[in-house]
């Protein structure tokens, strides 16, 4: 199990990694392109409506790993405490935090996707990506918040809350470039917008499976490492109760011996 | 000058050309050494760069170009090399696509996706073998 999830690992590791260069280059030119269009900007990049907030919780579809749900389960309900998560709605991604949501927040739940064969990929991304911003827009959704694990190595995947909407365009330190622009950057500032969000969630995704794998991996390797060490103690144990017996046993026949010489 | 191409899967291509023409969402554009700094929309098409002499093809599925200082930078949706695709399999997807569209069953929005998905088909129709 171990050995699974070290080889599944790799693979994700590996996707998480290919995919943020993207991200980041998109960061870049969304921020050179809301400075140059300052005036007007998009409604992604206005606070929202005033409604309640929706928390997307990336979990897992399966379990065996550990902390890893519980602590992205943690992450969330504190979200739900604070004030801005005051009925936040939930959108959830994996069977574990489904299950969790079903139970204690029915109420508030808003869209399930479990059990996607294959897990996440880039389609099931946009359209998580697309129905929240559907909802960001039409103003039922205050703001979207995502819930993931941040993948850092085998060992360390952290629980994070991020923002997704309304955007939070970093404005480009040397924003004096000027671009030339094709289309208007008006255009282009409203695709580049919905592409952001959709690879972001794409991100969380990826950053999400590798940390799920890395989880299970060292939650098999200390179960393996736990049986082991009880096989020791319970194997000493055996041994020791069998010299016993042996041991008693003997004492019985010699004595039986000496009192038939006697 | 340097040539990027990154997909949200992985990083494509990473290297240093003498050309490149981009397909343009308002046209087909090349990027010489010294461009201006440009940024702009990217359609479903062939992109062909010139690497040491040799001119190579990669198909775009759509995205964005930058370019800045030294550096073209093309995010796209998708990208493949002509190796990468089977011709047969192109060429039916292309039909799938063009029986679609002869229908005319489909909503302003589907109608939107095909024709995208098109310009895409003939693209890698066109470069594979």
């Amino acid at each position: 199990m171990k050995m699974v999830s070290a080889a599944k690992l790799r693979r994700a590791q590996e996707a998480a990694e290919n995919a943020r260069p993207y991200g980041q280059r998109l960061e870049e030119l969304l921020a050179s392109v809301s400075t140059t269009v300052g005036e007007d900007p998009h409604p992604f990049l206005q606070p929202g409506s005033g409604a309640p907030a929706e928390v997307i919780v990336i979990t897992s579809d399966r379990g065996l790993c550990g902390g890893y749900n519980a602590n992205l389960i943690k992450k969330a309900e504190a979200f739900f405490r604070a004030d801005e998560g005051r009925d936040a709605t939930v959108v959830t991604c994996g069977r574990r935090g489904d299950d969790y949501f079903r139970k204690h927040r029915e109420a508030n739940l808003r869209e399930r996707y479990v059990n996607r064969v294959g897990g996440f990929d880039l389609a099931l991304a946009s359209e998580v990506a697309g129905k929240a911003a559907e909802r960001f827009l039409s103003g039922s959704a205050g703001a979207v918040y995502l819930v993931y694990s941040q993948f850092r190595s085998a060992i360390a995947q952290f629980p994070v809350l991020v923002r997704l909407l309304p955007v939070e365009a970093a404005s480009r330190s040397e924003a004096d470039v000027e671009y030339l622009y094709e289309p208007e950057p008006i255009a282009l500032l409203r695709s580049l917008l919905a592409r952001h969000i959709e690879a972001k969630v794409y991100q969380a995704m990826l950053e999400a499976t590798a940390s799920e794998h890395g989880a299970r991996m060292t939650a098999m390797d200390s179960a393996a490492r736990n049986a082991s060490d009880m096989i020791d103690r319970l194997t000493l144990q055996m041994n020791r109760a069998r010299q016993a017996s042996i041991t008693t046993e003997l004492m019985e026949i010699v004595g039986g011996a000496e009192a038939l010489k006697g | 000058m340097r040539l990027r191409i990154v997909t949200p899967v992985r990083p494509v291509v990473d290297t240093d050309v003498s050309e490149v023409v981009v397909p343009g969402s308002e046209g087909e554009f090349g990027v010489l050494p010294l461009h201006v700094t440009f940024l702009g929309g990217v359609s479903p098409g062939v992109l062909t760069y010139v690497e040491g002499g040799v001119r190579r093809r990669v198909v775009l599925d759509g995205g964005y170009a930058e370019v800045r200082g030294d550096t073209l930078t093309i995010l796209a949706d998708a990208a493949e090399f002509p190796e990468e695709i089977d011709g047969a399999q192109a060429l039916a997807g292309l039909r799938r696509i063009e029986e679609a569209l002869a229908d005319g069953e489909a909503d302003p929005a589907q109608t939107d996706r095909l024709l995208r998905g098109l310009a895409l088909a003939r693209a890698r129709v066109s470069v594979a073998g």
